[in-house]
């Protein structure tokens, strides 16, 4: 009989400096490994859960949605969201931990996680069962029933049996059944070094002083059903009991239908009639002569994609936006895959006549490759905040938040940091540092770069920092804003996605970034800022302000 | 990055020299030298606020000899008849080449003094750790600093590493050396290290149940053990950083004849090790 097992406590590399492997290593060796499923619970975010859902649906892996949350007057506890409802209180509770302190932070209580509790499942994590825990775990028992859990989960420490005794005595005491998890943070343990260096960077101590903050092993990677086996053999219901966990988690991010506001249509219209109803009447006003018969035939095709797509929304919101800007005297100008149509000629959100034209609308827009149409709209750069902030009054901070465009260790800032941790001189890294750019193509150059710079590359730092270097290159180090990425729902945003502070001060964004946003089918309307418009503004009204006809 | 730059002032030079005029070789007149010396450097000290942690007395003779007494201080001290009593202890043994022509004594490392109130009455004033502080100094520089050492832990998962014995004298006070940790289960706790090691650890041959699996029976240095009892295996797989990683499996064992030991298997090539025994 083969062990059935789920790994129900795994960090990806969006828990920042913690966790060593990206969302798609885990998934593809969760499904190597024939796990029955993966939960991916990060440091409350889910930043990483889009890439791991596309990775896991390509593995045909059961992926579970989840989050790691240390609430600061109780245990730490793992949740998972077991439908749709579960999945966007989840949300809701990290935008409210999030939202409450200072950017990269999360500031939560107990009593903020109870309230949130319907329909999750929860893990509660002992790190010392030594001491009294007796009132907490009753109050996860009280909260949680039978979905609660308490997670055991053994690292080859000093004493597991020990441990073990400990957690089931616990068990006992409090009525939440022992479910075997991992608490795991690479998906091989030759991740451990680089696991290392990021706990030492966090830490702003090298390596070798980084002491007990170091893990003593490394058995914090997916380990392989016979090993699982090994290591729980006293107690197999732990293992079941995380398998059930999982299979009672059947919510996948493709239940996440995308609803677009309702207040784009005036009421008694679809969006459709009205999309319809604009683009005529904007068409007359473009060819007050009478609408040539190419373009009549040009809009009659593309309404009809659109509203098979469903893309009207889309094309109504930029709409929006235009006239908004109009209104206000802000240039403004779309581009973008979808921009040169004739139904933006017509909504005056280009000014590309298709009559004079030659484009073709599905090399944009295709019923094959389905994928969300692309209008960017550039405003004036000084003014693009009024563009922001009419977004924010439209449709409520509950509803309009900034994509994230997760940041990522480049050559230059990863050689940097892990040189920090090895040890290196400061002169020395500053050195380094200055002469690397962007992402190296291949392993060589980055180590002829560090020759040139008279790092012997066969001595063993040199091999280190190389190695580990290459690695940390494309580990995402924070989350910023997107340059103008704004996302609109019809319900609560921190329904759909937990939103979290922005550096900038009353700037918020949402935790995933425009390629999350796009996998999910989410609409996202770029609200760019342009220099040259600004310029060409000025422009008009110096010309206005001579007279005519002066020099 | 910004890094913030701090000056480095050079530190006053604590030097103090005589040079004779005709060679001198009588230890007593040698000895009246020193002290001038130190008389001379001691109000140096007092007026920095400092004490003296490292003091060398280097004696240069006719023919271009040297001979150099260094002191190592627990407390720092500007007392010059302290300072003179710890260089005699040295200064009776050492046998010189040549007449002495000239002495140069300098303070080396020095650490601000611990403020302390002259007493009126001397006896009534707490002097039991500034004893110790003398019994330290005397054995130190009669043994020799590297013989009267004191252990401290360090944070490090690899045992040997674990702790580090240092002088006592001629240092100054450590930093904490040992930071949180930032998971309370990750230190391990007295119960699961012994006190004694072996130092290196011994090789010993283990007859076990299964291959990767604890011991059951183990020979050392000519001795048969057997286990009655098992703990482990703890895991510590660290040091890659150092160069090659250490990877064991430790187990502590009681045998039958009464023996708490720890042993640990090399995961590179299933060597097992004698590691310590716990009290």
């Amino acid at each position: 009989v083969t062990t059935r097992y789920a790994e129900l406590h795994c960090k990806t590399n969006f828990s920042f400096l913690q966790g060593a492997s990206h969302p798609e290593e885990l998934v593809e060796r969760a499904a190597e490994s024939g796990y029955d499923a993966l939960a991916i619970t990060d440091v409350a975010s889910l930043a990483g859960v889009v890439r791991a859902h596309a990775a896991a649906k390509q593995h045909g892996l059961h992926l579970v949605i989840g989050a790691e949350i240390e609430p600061r007057d109780a245990p730490p506890v793992v949740l998972w969201v077991t439908d749709r409802a579960a999945y966007g209180r989840l949300c809701r509770l990290i935008t409210l931990g999030r939202r409450r302190a200072p950017k990269g932070e999360c500031h939560l209580a107990w009593q903020d996680v109870a309230e949130h509790a319907e329909g999750m499942l929860a893990g509660v994590l002992i790190r010392d069962p030594d001491r009294e825990h007796g009132q907490a775990l009753r109050g996860y028992r009280e909260c949680f029933g039978e979905r609660g859990s308490l997670l055991a989960e053994l690292h080859y420490g000093p004493d597991d049996a020990h441990r073990l005794e400990q957690l089931q005595q616990l068990a006992r005491s409090s009525g939440l059944a022992l479910a075997a998890a991992g608490d795991v943070y690479y998906h091989t343990p030759a991740r451990q070094p680089l696991q290392h260096v990021l706990t030492a960077i966090r830490h702003g101590v090298p390596v070798d002083r980084a002491g007990h903050r170091l893990f003593s092993n490394a058995q914090r990677h997916l380990k392989s059903l016979d090993e699982i086996q090994a290591m729980f053999h006293t107690i197999p219901e732990a293992i079941q009991r995380s398998a059930e966990i999982a299979g009672r988690c059947t919510f996948s991010l493709d239940e996440l239908r995308y609803e677009y506001p309702h207040e784009l249509a005036p009421a008694g219209m679809t969006p459709i009639e009205y999309l319809k109803q604009l683009t005529w009447q904007g068409a007359k006003r473009r060819y007050p002569d009478g609408v040539p018969p190419k373009v009549i035939g040009l809009l009659r095709h593309e309404l009809q994609l659109i509203e098979q797509l469903h893309y009207e929304a889309y094309f109504l919101t930029v709409w929006d936006l235009v006239v908004f800007a109009r209104s206000r005297g802000i240039l403004c100008q779309g581009r973008g895959s979808a921009a040169n149509s004739a139904v933006c000629y017509c909504l005056e959100i280009t000014a590309v006549d298709p009559e004079r034209m030659d484009l073709l609308f599905e090399r944009f827009i295709s019923r094959e490759r389905n994928e969300a149409p692309d209008i960017d709209v550039d405003f004036e750069h000084q003014r693009r905040e009024e563009v922001l902030q009419y977004l924010y009054q439209k449709y409520g901070r509950e509803r309009a938040g900034m994509a994230a465009a997760v940041i990522t260790y480049r050559t230059r800032s990863a050689i940097r940091e892990v040189g920090k941790a090895l040890g290196l001189s400061l002169d020395r890294i500053d050195q380094l540092a200055k002469n690397m750019d962007g992402y190296p193509q291949q392993a060589i150059e980055l180590q002829q770069r560090c020759q040139e710079m008279g790092i012997d590359t066969d001595s063993e730092v040199g091999r280190r920092l190389i190695h580990l270097t290459r690695e940390l290159i494309g580990f995402p180090r924070h989350l910023s804003q997107h340059v103008g990425g704004m996302v609109m729902t019809r319900g609560p945003l921190c329904e759909l996605v937990p939103i979290e502070n922005a550096a900038m001060p009353e700037r918020t964004v949402v935790q995933w970034d425009k390629d999350d946003l796009e996998e999910l089918g989410i609409l996202k309307v770029d609200c760019l800022s342009l220099g040259m418009l600004t310029a060409i503004r000025k422009c008009f009204q110096l010309v206005q302000a001579r007279p005519a006809g002066s020099n | 990055v910004d890094e913030v730059i701090v000056a480095c002032r050079p530190p006053e030079d604590l030097t103090v020299q005589v040079a004779f005029e005709h060679p001198v070789a009588h230890p007593e007149a040698i000895t009246a030298a020193i002290q001038q010396l130190l008389a001379q450097l001691a109000p140096r000290l007092i007026a920095q606020g400092v004490g003296v942690l490292q003091l060398d007395c280097c004696l240069l003779c006719q023919n271009h000899q040297t001979r150099e007494i260094r002191i190592g201080l627990f407390q720092p001290t500007a007392d010059p008849g302290h300072l003179l009593a710890l260089i005699r202890m040295q200064l009776e043994r050492l046998k010189l080449p040549e007449p002495v022509q000239e002495i140069r004594v300098a303070a080396i490392s020095t650490a601000v003094r611990s403020q302390r109130q002259s007493e009126l009455f001397a006896d009534m004033a707490p002097r039991d750790p500034v004893k110790l502080g003398w019994l330290i100094e005397r054995l130190s520089n009669r043994l020799g600093p590297e013989r009267v050492l004191q252990a401290r832990l360090q944070a490090d998962a690899q045992v040997e590493r674990a702790y580090q014995c240092q002088p006592l004298t001629g240092q100054r006070p450590p930093r904490d050396a040992c930071e949180p940790a930032a998971d309370s289960t990750a230190v391990p706790g007295p119960m699961f290290r012994p006190l004694r090691l072996v130092d290196p650890p011994r090789p010993i041959e283990v007859v076990g149940i299964a291959l990767e699996g604890p011991p059951a029976k183990f020979f050392d240095r000519g001795e048969t053990y057997r286990v009655a009892r098992y703990f482990g295996p703890e895991r510590i797989e660290t040091g890659w950083w150092r160069g090659p990683s250490v990877r064991r499996d430790y187990y502590r064992v009681d045998t039958t004849g009464g023996n708490r030991l720890w042993l640990f298997r090399r995961l590179q090539d299933q060597q097992w090790f004698l590691h310590g025994e716990f009290e």
